[in-house]
């Protein structure tokens, strides 16, 4: 029954209807048999009492002069009825008088009738014994004893029997018949529905609809579907041009803002300029005690700028306007230029630094774009510091990959304050520092992590992190030594999109 | 049958003496005409059994008489047989004649061995009337009556005459009669 269940729809309506049409049939049969059977029985009981009653009554005179030859005589009539196997008179104390055997043998007759001289009528195996008394003047003066063969009974039962399983074969095959004639009407809907349901899943194609066959409950399957497709194709075409116009209104964002850097840099320019040349010449003039305010406009000009370039940066990547600048470097120089550079923030938080370079690194040479790698390390050299303090800060650099292309690691590890899931979560992502309370105590602009992870993916590679909280986190930027040309477009496509 | 000569060996006295006496083998003569007659007096009360008299010389509830004519051949067998049985609902009861006074009263008429001469007298004094004549006469039948004994291998066997029968306005079954040596007797006496 379980296999029955996976069965295909058709299969089943046939085992269905074949199972019913069968077990019908053969209830039928049987019941019919079974009634045939019981009447027969009963009409033949009935009428082998009737024929015990006509001879006893014929016997009575025999019976009551002891004519012995005159009672054989009238048994012996009973040949007439070719059924009637054996028959046998009994006098009223239960002697045998008179026998008849319709094979004529002798002794057929038991001593005294089975059940006594009293009305009895029994169905053995293959055999009808009556027995009924016989009375003269009110009077039992004794008994006919008549045994019949049932085996013609039988035989029809049988016959009977055979000619039934005939006919519920023959009714099988012709019910399969009108079966394999009209389960499509059952099962092309459904099939067509199904077929429908497979093309528009395999094709993501929803502007299909399926064929309708009939107003029962599979029309109404079908409407219900084809309504699903509807919907599912409209807010298909919403969500494309929802996508779409995000995509085109970010992609103008972005062409506004690269377009705008010239415009945002030049006024700024002028504001760190100036102020630089009034500190020199407020010292010039003896106005030396301005200089400190004078610096911080500088300062304030200069943080501007660092956060309106990570702005442009950020959005010429988004633009798809970002070009990598590839040239050949030796990785031990790439790193002393960004451990000197950073080394004043290193002192800020007194934290230290330790430099780990791998032996096998040895004259290593990259060919990658080095300014983007220097300010990627640079940045998380940066976040390290200033997020530790009184810490250690180690940067290691190991190479990776003996068989292939080889990868280059930077794996820069402090023991600050470290950061929780959640925080990971959200490390890379624009404009979000770990939370906002960081920007005010740690400074800075947010974009750095952003950039610097579109910087090594752009090279082919990316940036991880592991970090617990309270005990540290490591960042570890991982890129290809060499970029290949093919490596640039394809990246430069992915890109756009990240 | 073997009923009857049950309930005569039952009921009466010459049952036990017979008994107690042994076998008939002591008795020889007397003993196998004792038998002979306890047999006929059987048949002869079982006759009534397969017999139909009109409704007046029988009437319902009526008592229904035996009579033997002349020399009773039976002894006590006839009133054994017959005591205190119903046959068809009639009583029984044996009577014994000598002249054919009353003879017409009688629904059956034993005529005895020694009325052999009397046969037509006998005929004429129950003509018209539904008695049933029986006799042991040889050729009683043939002559007139309706019934008579006769004796064939130690068998009794009857020879009836239907005609005779039909005049007198009795039915005899076809039961009997088929058990019966079928003889005709003169025609309407």
């Amino acid at each position: 029954m379980m296999r029955l269940r996976d069965a295909s729809l058709q299969r089943k309506l046939t085992v269905i209807v074949m199972i019913t049409t069968v077990v019908a049939l053969t209830f039928a049969a049987v019941g019919y048999v079974a009634y045939d059977r019981f009447m027969m029985r009963t009409a033949l009981g009935r009428d082998r009492t009737v024929l015990a009653d006509i001879v006893g009554a014929n016997s009575t005179a025999a019976i009551t002069f002891d004519d012995q030859s005159a009672a054989t005589e009238t048994l012996a009539a009973l040949r007439r009825e070719p059924q009637v196997a054996v028959a046998c008179l009994y006098k009223a104390g239960g002697a045998l008088f008179a026998e008849y055997d319709r094979g004529g043998a002798r002794g057929a007759c038991p001593a005294s009738p089975p059940g006594g001289l009293v009305d009895d009528l029994r169905f053995l195996d293959d055999r009808l014994d009556v027995t009924r008394p016989v009375v003269l003047d009110g009077r039992t003066i004794g008994a006919v004893y008549i045994a019949s063969d049932l085996s013609e009974l039988q035989a029809r039962v049988r016959q009977f029997a055979r000619g039934a399983a005939v006919i519920i074969v023959v009714a099988s095959l012709i019910g399969l018949l009108l079966l394999w004639w009209l389960r499509g009407i059952l099962a092309r809907p459904i099939l067509a529905v199904v077929e429908t349901a497979r093309a528009v899943s395999e094709r993501k194609d929803y502007s299909v609809r399926a064929r309708k066959y009939g107003q029962d409950e599979i029309g109404q399957l079908v409407d219900a579907f084809n309504e699903m497709l509807v919907q599912v194709h409209q807010r298909d075409e919403q969500l494309r041009a929802a996508r779409d116009a995000a995509e085109e209104a970010s992609r103008a964002k972005s062409v506004f803002l690269a377009n705008m850097s010239h415009e945002l840099r030049t006024p700024l320019n002028g504001i760190i300029g100036y102020s630089e040349m009034l500190v020199e010449e407020a010292a010039d003039f003896g106005y030396a005690r301005l200089t400190p305010d004078l610096e911080r406009i500088g300062q304030a000009g200069k943080h501007l700028l660092a956060i309106i370039n990570d702005i442009l940066d950020l959005s010429k990547i988004e633009a798809g306007k970002m070009e990598l600048h590839v040239e050949s470097f030796r990785v031990e120089a790439l790193v002393a230029e960004v451990v000197s550079t950073i080394q004043p923030l290193v002192q800020k938080n007194a934290n230290t630094l330790d430099i780990d370079l791998d032996p096998s690194l040895g004259d290593e040479e990259m060919h990658t774009d080095r300014i983007r790698l220097r300010q990627s390390m640079w940045n998380l050299l940066s976040n390290a510091c200033k997020f530790t303090h009184r810490g250690r800060i180690t940067l290691r650099v190991w190479r990776e990959g003996r068989d292939g292309p080889p990868w280059i690691n930077f794996a820069v590890t402090d023991t600050g304050i470290g950061m929780t899931r959640e925080q990971m979560d959200k490390l890379f992502q624009d404009f979000v520092q770990v939370d906002s309370s960081t920007t005010r105590k740690y400074g800075g602009t947010g974009l750095g992590l952003a950039i610097s992870r579109r910087f090594c993916r752009h090279m082919g590679g990316d940036i991880d992190v592991t970090s617990h909280p309270g005990q540290g986190s490591t960042f570890t930027i991982r890129v290809p030594a060499a970029i290949s040309a093919e490596a640039v477009s394809e990246v430069a496509l992915r890109v756009a999109g990240a | 049958m073997q009923y009857l000569l049950r309930a005569v060996r039952r009921r009466t006295w010459v049952c036990a003496l017979a008994l107690a006496l042994g076998p008939a083998a002591l008795w020889p003569v007397h003993g196998q005409r004792l038998a002979e007659y306890e047999v006929k007096a059987a048949f002869l009360f079982n006759f009534v059994k397969f017999v139909e008299w009109p409704a007046e010389a029988l009437p319902a509830g009526g008592p229904l008489l035996i009579c033997v004519l002349g020399d009773d051949p039976f002894g006590d067998a006839l009133d054994a047989i017959t005591k205190g049985e119903r046959v068809g609902g009639h009583e029984t009861a044996i009577r014994r004649f000598r002249s054919l006074d009353q003879v017409r009263s009688c629904q059956v008429l034993f005529v005895s061995l020694s009325e052999r001469r009397q046969m037509p007298a006998v005929f004429e004094a129950v003509r018209g009337a539904s008695v049933l004549t029986v006799s042991d006469i040889d050729r009683f039948a043939a002559s007139g009556g309706m019934i008579n004994f006769t004796k064939q291998n130690y068998r009794i066997g009857f020879e009836i005459n239907p005609q005779a029968a039909e005049r007198a306005r009795l039915r005899i079954s076809s039961k009997l009669l088929s058990l019966a040596k079928i003889v005709e007797g003169p025609g309407s006496p």
